[in-house]
């Protein structure tokens, strides 16, 4: 008995040799993460304005509607925010301003939300979806960037992937898309993880530290330029669209991921009653013809499949790139 | 369920809690790491479990056979045993090279002979998902039936085990390649974890977390960009990159090796080496004996000594090294950039021992006075430059970053990438270190507290850069 306890003894002061100090180390760096926590998640979030601007509009929207309006949202990316005039006045077109003015005309009163960011992709309307709900639309209008409904990590990286956002889904809804979730690169853990991060103010902390340090390293690589006479381009290349769009393309859409999201918007919006209309925005044929992408009727043909795919009617599914692409070629 | 995940971590600790305090009996210990391989490969691709499992249920049974047919007693062939074995032998290559070139091959045999014979677009059926691992699980399949066959050792009667050999979680995916001659002892009886395997295990987890998540990940990210628009970037940064490449792969791969061995090495078990300092080779036939050591024995022993290795001839022995290198090369995938990759090797194996071993140009030649560092400086870019093609996803591709190389333009296309050049020195240094001191041995010395320090530092710094890449170049092969 005595040797049990002494062995016992020895693998415990062992095993504390190495991880208190070990946790005191990891304690000691979050401590001073912590303290430098709101110049890092200012940094964080000057280009990502999710946080900032758009969870705050939505959770407004949410809670405080207008008496008596049809309340409707409109998702997507900069070109939906770009194109919409809700809350920016000005003269704007597109499909969210046709929608709105369709409603104003025939004298429905609307509550709208713009719930629109650079790089936004239907499966961040499916993280923020139990919040959208809170708001009881109406309708929801979403816009399917093809650019963007696939996009290779070397296109999305970071911070454009909104991946704390997966901190809003509940878990069934993050089980019922963990196949989605695994490419965007989030385990099981990581929503945890990141309402932990929030609970404790660190979220965006470690992206601000990266941010940090990147723009450190920038600053030493021109000094080194400058010692070694080391000269840049006027206007540096880092465009990888081409492969996006080539990516785009030659995915079967309805395979994937992108269908099954779409499937489960449709399915969760539908059961709340939701009337949703999708909108594909249409992509410069000459842009896809510079990346090699000729052959756009197979392209056209793999979004008619995903519509398919995702069980979502033709009368709800307005293709403007297809539409684009067939007013091109009637008029020479 | 990648090695650097939260999911992965949680696994692994449930799996140890199992393992060593709630089983105290050996076989519910291997049977629950059975089910734990199995689990873990089913988070990849659940429908593939079964195709695993399928595949080492007949390779089980066939080894048996071919044991019984063959040989009596250890060293005692059956009359005719021979013959009546080699059918099953066959029958089991067929089986596990079919399931390899099925899925992994036959989309690209199919592309390349369509293009000659201007066949329609392949079937569907053609376009599946490679299975993960399954280069490396065919190739632990492959030498246990040959082994068996060859009499080495008698198969097992314990499926569990070797089951347990072919789906071992930590080198099911991307390896080390392992022999059931060095594994399956350790399946024999309980294995006792000792405090100095456990801090073994923790330095190499260590170790291999910094080399794949701050260091590949980090050479990643601008090779990546080099690679996708190789023309846009300046002479200076295909130079750049092409070491960034060197270590990208060197770091990911060790990196992932020691991973798998730290775990390993937590349950009690040991897995054979795989890299030895790669780039500190004088020549490439001493690289081969550093670099996927796990992988160049293989091939050196089922597929080289197959074709009649040293045995008929120099002219053959050539011959048998270009093809053994040129099918490895397309072992790594189904591209003829993986070929021309195995083929230049083969040809430079060929080539060095022609010149330096049989000296068919002449002793003088062969003896040539060359310094050690130049030895290893001009292995190491042809090393280096060999990554070219295997790294680009075309000829085209490959070519223009190769001439990128001669004549790329002056001007810089990103800013100067200080941190990739900080971490190929880095690369560099530890290469050279290894030649004085072994890294382990040094650590090992340190108090322990200020080992606990050093673990806590790379926990902050795994936190920090994590997230670059989601991959590893090798689970791909």
């Amino acid at each position: 008995m005595r040797a049990v306890t002494s062995a016992f003894a020895t693998n415990l002061r062992r095993t504390a040799e190495i991880a208190l100090p070990c946790l005191a180390t990891v304690l000691v760096a979050l401590g001073v993460a912590w303290w430098f926590r709101a110049p890092l998640v200012d940094k964080a979030t000057m280009a990502n304005k999710v946080d900032r601007v758009v969870l705050p509009a939505l959770e407004k929207w949410a809670t405080d509607p207008t008496p008596a309006a049809v309340r409707g949202v409109f998702f997507g990316d900069s070109l939906t925010m770009s194109l919409t005039s809700i809350g920016q006045g000005g003269s704007k077109h597109g499909v969210p301003v046709i929608v709105e003015k369709a409603l104003r005309d025939a004298g429905t009163e609307i509550d709208l939300l713009a719930l629109t960011h650079a790089a936004f992709r239907p499966l961040h309307l499916a993280y923020l979806l139990d919040d959208v709900l809170a708001g009881r639309p109406r309708f929801v209008v979403v816009e399917l960037n093809l650019r963007l409904i696939r996009p290779t990590r070397e296109a999305l990286s970071g911070a454009l992937r909104f991946l704390p956002l997966s901190r809003r889904l509940p878990l069934r809804r993050q089980l019922e898309m963990a196949p989605f979730l695994r490419e965007e690169g989030i385990g099981t853990l990581h929503p945890g993880v990141y309402r932990v991060q929030e609970a404790l103010s660190l979220l965006y902390v470690m992206d601000g530290i990266r941010i940090a340090g990147n723009d450190w390293m920038s600053a030493q690589s021109s000094r080194v330029e400058r010692a070694f006479g080391l000269a840049r381009r006027d206007n540096w290349l880092p465009s990888l669209e081409g492969n996006d769009d080539r990516g785009a393309s030659a995915s079967r859409l309805a395979d994937g991921p992108p269908a099954l999201i779409l499937q489960l918007l449709d399915r969760e919006l539908a059961a709340a009653g939701v009337w949703t209309l999708y909108y594909v925005s249409p992509v410069n044929p000459d842009a896809l013809a510079a990346a090699g992408v000729t052959d756009t009727a197979a392209f056209a043909a793999r979004v008619e499949e995903l519509r398919t795919a995702a069980g979502v009617p033709p009368e709800r599914w307005l293709d403007l790139h297809a539409m684009r692409r067939r007013a091109r070629s009637s008029t020479g | 369920m990648l090695f650097h995940s939260l999911d992965f971590l949680a696994f692994l600790l449930v799996v140890l809690v199992l393992y060593h305090v709630l089983i105290r009996d050996w076989s519910r210990r291997k049977l629950m790491l059975l089910g734990a391989s199995w689990l873990f490969y089913a988070t990849w691709s659940p429908g593939f479990l079964l195709l695993l499992i399928a595949s080492t249920a007949a390779d089980f049974q066939l080894a048996r056979w071919i044991y019984a047919r063959r040989w009596e007693a250890p060293g005692i062939e059956r009359p005719d045993g021979r013959v009546r074995a080699r059918a099953l032998l066959v029958a089991s290559l067929v089986l596990n090279l079919g399931v390899l070139a099925w899925f992994k091959y036959g989309l690209f045999l199919y592309g390349s002979v369509g293009e000659i014979l201007a066949l329609p677009p392949a079937p569907r059926i053609l376009a599946v998902e490679v299975p993960l691992g399954v280069s490396f699980y065919t190739f632990h399949a492959i030498s246990y039936i040959v082994d068996t066959y060859r009499g080495i050792r008698p198969p097992t009667s314990s499926f569990t085990d070797y089951a347990l050999y072919v789906a071992f979680f930590p080198q099911l995916v991307a390896g080390p390649i392992t022999r059931w001659g060095f594994f399956g002892p350790q399946l024999v009886e309980r294995l006792h974890v000792g405090w100095q395997r456990i801090d073994g295990s923790l330095f190499l987890l260590a170790v291999g977390f910094v080399k794949k998540v701050a260091c590949a990940d980090s050479l990643g990210v601008f090779v990546d960009k080099v690679y996708a628009q190789p023309d846009a970037f300046s002479q200076l940064e295909h130079w750049i990159a092409l070491y960034a490449y060197a270590f990208q792969i060197y770091f990911e791969f060790s990196g992932y090796t020691d991973i798998a061995m730290g775990v390993a090495g937590l349950l009690g078990f040991r897995l054979p080496e795989n890299f030895r300092h790669p780039y500190l080779a004088e020549n490439p036939s001493e690289f081969w004996r550093r670099w996927h050591v796990s992988l160049s024995t293989w091939l050196r022993d089922y597929l080289y000594v197959g074709l009649g290795g040293n045995r008929q001839g120099r002219i053959r022995t050539y011959v048998n090294l270009f093809l053994t290198m040129l099918l490895g090369g397309l072992w790594h995938g189904a591209a003829w950039t993986f070929v021309a990759w195995g083929a230049f090797h083969g040809l430079w194996l060929a080539l060095h021992r022609a010149i330096v071993r049989d000296a068919v140009l002449g002793r003088a030649v062969a003896e040539l006075p060359v310094p050690r560092w130049l030895r290893r400086v001009a292995t190491f870019h042809l090393v280096a430059l060999a990554w070219v093609p295997f790294r680009a996803t075309s000829f085209s591709d490959a070519g223009v970053v190769l001439h990128g190389l001669v004549a790329g333009p002056d001007r810089l296309n990103a800013p100067l990438p200080l941190g990739v050049i900080a971490i190929v020195l880095l690369g560099l240094a530890t290469h050279g270190l290894a030649l004085q001191s072994n890294l382990e041995h040094v650590f090992g010395r340190l108090p322990r507290p200020a080992q606990g320090i050093a673990y806590g530092a790379v926990i902050v710094l795994i936190a920090l850069t994590i997230g670059q890449s989601e991959r590893f170049i090798y689970f791909q092969f």
